[in-house]
């Protein structure tokens, strides 16, 4: 690690050498009635180099003598200046008659279209002017806080889920929205996380990608398989990355979580609520630098550099259970009557031995009871409860993004990034110790918490030229990208293979690449009708996903709990004569009541402890999880947009594409625009989409074991590809196909611009997860998984989602400052259109099948387990050295459906578990003081009148106590930020 | 060159800050001295008195804890559910029923075992080392009538059963 910062610092350094000298000019910006303009976009005409204007409007640019300067800022128009070797310019901007018109590359391979302008909703998210003074750091965080058609779930727990921070768009899978990096495919993270919207599938985590080395995101919300191919159903992000801005940008984040309970504990009971409290004051501390600079250079290329370093501490949200409900010892623990294997006694409770030496009657009886000991041993129960929260993380990457001309006509350019994460995180019920098949007193007296942790590794390239063939611009390019990760798991033992096991164990390693050769083309017809598009283009992509076995210790099955004969008629008893005992204390004894008699040496066996298998909590990937597979992606595309007349646009897009291990997908969009007037236009359109299934979800398979006897099985999530799922019947996955509609309007009405769009989604063959099948309800499945449980991924059934989504934009003067108020919201309906049940080789009814192939919890989680409602309203004022942002945000209502009929508390009747949240808001506020040109200090925090959501109800209530699916219950944090500019 | 001075000694100094190790959360391991397997042991063997009728028996086991204390263990074959048996070491091999040196408590007859705790704790840190040194015996009793329902020497007057 070392060695990479020095050579990031060198990189950092030899940049200096590349600067060319050139005349300096500076000057002010303002508009025509004098009011500074701060933020204003200045690029030296026929290059990429550029700069922009401080807080006061001050701008400092090396320039040719001889060069042209353009001016651009939001809501104006561009201004062109000649330089004519001057060393001071001033300009005044006129405000344009569209307040938004920052270009957007977006959903069209044309020109450059404005937000309201284009066929199709698109959103912009300035991260370069924003991020100063939001409180969120990671790139899918800021997006959810900006965009109310996004959600960014981060697991408190979940084995693999907390890894991951992916984003998702229009209450659909994260896998279900494409990403791009400067217009090229992101590829995703090899974990395959879970959201909430039900199944677990790949995402890309955006964490690797420097917010500091972006310029914009722009959002697509409409459906562009046809344009991008697969993924692109519920819409596309476009991360655009800086380019030369001549200066240095850096920061230092500090912030923390306040940790103090912000809920209603009317919902605990009684006794919940003497022993929960908050655990250790503030928590999850977090540090992070971003630093980014970019040079241009002489022949009017750029080359720009970014590093983020982020350490994050974890945060606890403890789920304090009763003692009667989880009590952490059992009374063999309390009263020493465990036994080993082989009879010897297990002192567990020393403290009783201590008091009986002594002779104190009081202290032997408390010592004998749950409080008793824990009181002894200064422990309370929220020191051994289930913990959930964010996970602790450590987090490097770099990244770059350069262009520079090669000829008169054709430019080479390259981004790409390199970043590291180690984390840990909650993903295991805490391990009692009166739970005497998992817990061992040698290794932890008063049980554990396993905890699993992952390191990762991300690396992505892309390479490119473009130009000019004849008439046609060019674009060939090729992206490389790849993402390993290693899992472990500490604070862990197997206990089947007794206290000599590791306690830190490797559970494995998955990684995903990715590599894609783009070609494209287009051409730009100004003299049919107002002006014809035509591009087209085509990809080949090669993907690999490989899952590695971990270390034996995590998956195998010990015989710690065995006892062989080593003399024939050897009877089964301890060092005090009587019977061996198993876990809960009963005997080994036959009918007679005698001990059980091993009749041959060597070979006659008996399992008298059934300590549990693998890794606690999570088994390693075994062996027969092990895959390596490859795919290849071909595809062609054909898209064109002709502008009518001035005022009606058309677009239309073809793209058709061969997977190697599923075959032909053809995807079709039609969208068009129609403006009335300078001020009012309408716009919709219409798509086919589709996703591919993942190599991750076509490959991934996972086990975990159980005890039946003496002989452990597995139940285990089979490939589609293996026998288990051709015997029962389950086929191959196939893509996801998609439908979108999409109609709305863009109006301008005085200071406020305003669009409204409504769509509707549907997906066909979503991809599901089955519940557990066994041999008694399949029997083609006995051969293969005897006494064990299969499990599957399956094209489950469809599912669609509709809702109306609508941003108001205003922009004013207020006082001496600028005021930006936007009031953002979506409104939708997720639904579970049906299941397809194909005809499976079980002996169940088709209700029980259906409800064993795509579970009412698993419905429950696409319907309404995001919120249906998420309005934000942002609030921006700048004046003086002064900028704050207010922005506050409601988020609907959620269910969490159970799968389980259950004993119901307090009714006590038979049901599911259901509940309801009610609608949470929250408010963020950032606040920044320009001391100088050169230090800013920003100060702020999310959520700052620390709302939590409800408290889970009692049925629920075992690893989270909170609803995950609003806004999180971290609570309320606080941040302070020194941003430099050199 | 002072810009870049300056920007290499921020990220200099920002990575040092950053730099700290993650600390784990540690399990909670407080607990007394004391616990853990008994692995060295004596077992003797407490044979009935009356082998054709109530057939009381069983075995005494004294274990070594890692504090040098001795756990008495008693395991009882036969026991009548309502009794309540008294448990004594009497100097001198059986037969020789002379001096009490030490009473245990009494056995459950409905579990065979210490009534009121599985071990009978002697705190004397000397005594587990003295053990095959004894010149005693342990009888069980039938407390209606004190008579010995069963008997077991121990220390030098018999080889335990089993050791560890």
């Amino acid at each position: 690690m070392k060695n990479s910062l020095l050579f990031i610092l060198i990189i950092f350094s030899s940049l200096g050498f590349l600067h060319a000298q050139e005349i300096e000019v500076t000057g002010k910006t303002t508009d025509l009635s004098g009011e500074i303009l701060p933020g204003v976009n200045l690029l030296i005409k026929g290059t990429t180099k550029g700069a922009v204007s401080d807080f006061d409007g001050n701008y400092t640019i090396d320039v040719p003598a001889d060069g042209t300067l353009v001016f651009s800022y939001l809501g104006y128009a561009d201004l062109e200046v000649a330089v004519n070797s001057r060393n001071t310019i001033d300009i005044a901007l006129e405000e344009a008659a569209e307040m938004l018109t920052e270009t957007i590359v977006i959903g069209s391979r044309g020109a450059s279209r404005t937000k309201l302008n284009t066929p199709v909703p698109v959103d912009v998210i300035n991260i370069k002017q924003d991020a100063i003074n939001m409180p969120q750091q990671d790139l899918s965080q800021m997006l959810a806080a900006s965009a109310p058609s996004f959600t960014a779930f981060t697991s408190g727990g979940g084995d693999l889920s907390s890894f991951v921070s992916q984003p998702s768009l229009r209450g659909l899978a994260a896998s279900q929205m494409l990403v791009l990096v400067n217009g090229k495919r992101r590829h995703t993270s090899a974990i395959l996380a879970a959201n909430q919207t039900g199944t677990a599938g790949p995402g890309v985590d955006m964490k690797f990608i420097p917010s500091v080395g972006v310029d914009r995101i722009e959002i697509l919300r409409d459906g562009a398989s046809a344009q991008y191919g697969s993924d692109a159903i519920a819409g596309v992000i476009n991360m655009v990355m800086k380019k030369g801005t001549g200066e240095f940008t850096g920061s230092l984040t500090a912030g923390a979580y306040t940790n103090k309970p912000g809920y209603d504990d009317s919902s605990l009971t009684a006794d919940e609520r003497d022993l929960t409290r908050s655990l250790d004051g503030w928590d999850g501390q977090n540090f992070q630098f971003d630093g980014n600079y970019g040079v241009g250079f002489e022949n009017g290329g750029y080359f720009n550099a970014s590093i983020m370093v982020a350490q994050s501490e974890r945060t606890v949200r403890p789920t304090v259970l009763s003692l009667d409900r989880a009590p952490l010892y059992d009374n063999l623990y309390l009263t020493n009557g465990r036994t080993e294997t082989n009879g010897a006694p297990i002192i567990t409770n020393p403290e009783l031995i201590a008091a009986q030496a002594s002779g104190d009657a009081g202290l032997i009886s408390s010592l004998q009871t749950v409080e008793g000991l824990m009181a002894a041993r200064d422990i309370e129960q929220i020191d051994v409860s289930t913990y959930s929260g964010l996970p602790a993380k450590t987090n490097m990457s770099f990244a770059f993004n350069m262009e520079t001309p090669l000829t008169e006509t054709s430019n080479f350019y390259a981004f790409g990034d390199v970043g590291y994460q180690y984390s840990d995180a909650y993903s295991c019920f805490y391990r009692r110790a009166a739970q005497a098949d998992r817990t061992s007193y040698d290794l932890y007296p008063n049980g554990f918490r396993p905890q699993i942790y992952n390191d990762q590794y991300n690396i992505s390239l892309a390479t490119g030229i473009t130009g000019m063939i004849g008439d046609y611009e060019f674009d060939l390019s090729n992206t490389f990208g790849t993402n390993s990760t290693q899992y472990g798991m500490f604070n862990t033992w197997n206990a089947s293979i007794g206290t000599g096991s590791p306690t830190d164990m490797d559970l494995g390693t998955h990684s995903f690449l990715q590599n894609t050769v783009n070609l494209d083309a287009s051409h730009f017809y100004e003299d049919i009708l107002s002006g014809l598009n035509v591009a087209f283009g085509g990809e080949l992509r090669f993907e690999n996903y490989i899952i590695q076995a971990g270390q034996e210790e995590s998956w195998t099955a010990g015989d710690a709990g065995i006892i062989t004969a080593t003399e024939d008629n050897q009877a089964l008893v301890g060092p005090d004569g009587f019977p061996l005992e198993d876990l809960s204390g009963t005997p080994y004894v036959d009918d007679l009541g005698n001990p059980l008699v091993l009749e041959y040496a060597g070979a006659s066996q008996q399992l008298v402890k059934n300590y549990a298998l693998n890794c606690q909590c999570f088994r390693g990937f075994a062996p027969e999880n092990e895959g390596n597979s490859w795919r290849s992606v071909m595809a062609a595309y054909l898209d064109m947009e002709l502008d009518v007349t001035e005022d009606f646009l058309i677009s239309g897009a073809v793209r058709v594409e061969n997977y190697s291990d599923f075959g032909n997908v053809m995807t079709g969009k039609l969208a068009g625009r129609y403006a009335i007037g300078d001020n009012f236009s309408l716009r919709g359109s219409f798509s086919s989409g589709f996703r591919a299934p993942s190599l991750q979800e076509l490959n991934y398979s996972h086990s975990f074991t159980f005890f039946v006897d003496l002989v452990p099985f597995d139940g285990t999530l089979y490939p589609n590809s293996s026998s288990a799922a051709k015997a029962i019947g389950v086929g191959a996955l196939t893509e996801e196909r998609s439908r979108n509609y999409s109609l709305g309007f863009t109006s301008k009405i005085g200071d406020f611009d305003i669009t409204v769009d409504a769509y509707k989604i549907d997906i066909f063959d979503r991809i599901f997860t089955t519940g557990n099948f066994d041999s008694s309800q399949a029997p083609v499945l006995d051969p293969i998984i005897g006494s064990g449980l299969a499990s599957f991924r399956i094209n489950g059934g469809d599912i669609s989602t509709q809702g109306v989504e609508a941003v108001v934009n205003y922009n004013t003067r207020l006082g001496d400052g600028k005021l930006g108020v936007i009031l953002a919201g979506t409104f939708r309906e997720n639904k579970f259109e049906g299941v397809n049940l194909p005809d499976l080789n079980t002996e169940l009814s088709d209700e029980e099948l259906a409800d064993n192939y795509v579970s009412r919890s698993l419905i429950g989680q696409f319907e309404t387990g995001t919120p249906s409602a998420k309005v934000i309203g942002t609030v921006n004022y700048s004046i003086g050295k002064f900028s704050a942002m207010l922005r506050g945000t409601r988020f609907g209502s959620v269910q969490t459906r159970d799968n389980t009929i259950r004993t119901l508390v307090p009714e006590g009747t038979q049901g599911y578990a259901d509940q309801w949240f009610s609608p949470e808001f929250t408010t963020d506020i950032g606040l920044t003081y320009k001391f100088n040109d050169t230090v800013s200090l920003t100060v702020g925090g999310n959520n700052v009148f620390n709302e939590y959501p409800e408290i889970l109800r009692y049925e629920l209530r075992g690893f989270n106590l909170y609803s995950q699916y609003q806004q999180g219950s971290a609570g309320a944090y606080y941040f302070g930020r020194l941003t430099f500019t050199l | 060159m002072k810009t870049y001075k300056t920007i290499i000694l921020i990220i200099s100094i920002s990575l040092g800050i950053l730099s700290c190790e993650q600390e784990r959360l540690d399990p909670v391991l407080t607990t007394a001295e004391g616990g853990g397997t008994l692995n060295t042991y004596y077992a003797y063997t407490l044979d009935s008195t009356d082998p054709m009728g109530d057939n009381v028996y069983g075995r005494v086991v004294f274990y070594k804890t890692t504090l040098d204390q001795t756990l008495v263990q008693i395991s009882l074959y036969n026991t009548d559910e309502a009794v309540s048996y008294p448990a004594l070491v009497i100097d001198g091999a059986v037969g020789t029923e002379m001096t009490t040196s030490m009473t245990f408590d009494n056995i459950d007859g409905a579990t065979g075992e210490f009534t009121e705790s599985k071990f009978y704790v002697i705190a004397d840190t000397a005594f587990y080392d003295s053990i095959m040194d004894l010149d005693a015996h342990v009888n069980i009793y039938m407390p209606s009538d004190d008579s010995i329902v069963a008997s077991g020497n121990i220390g030098m007057n018999a080889d335990p059963v089993e050791t560890n």
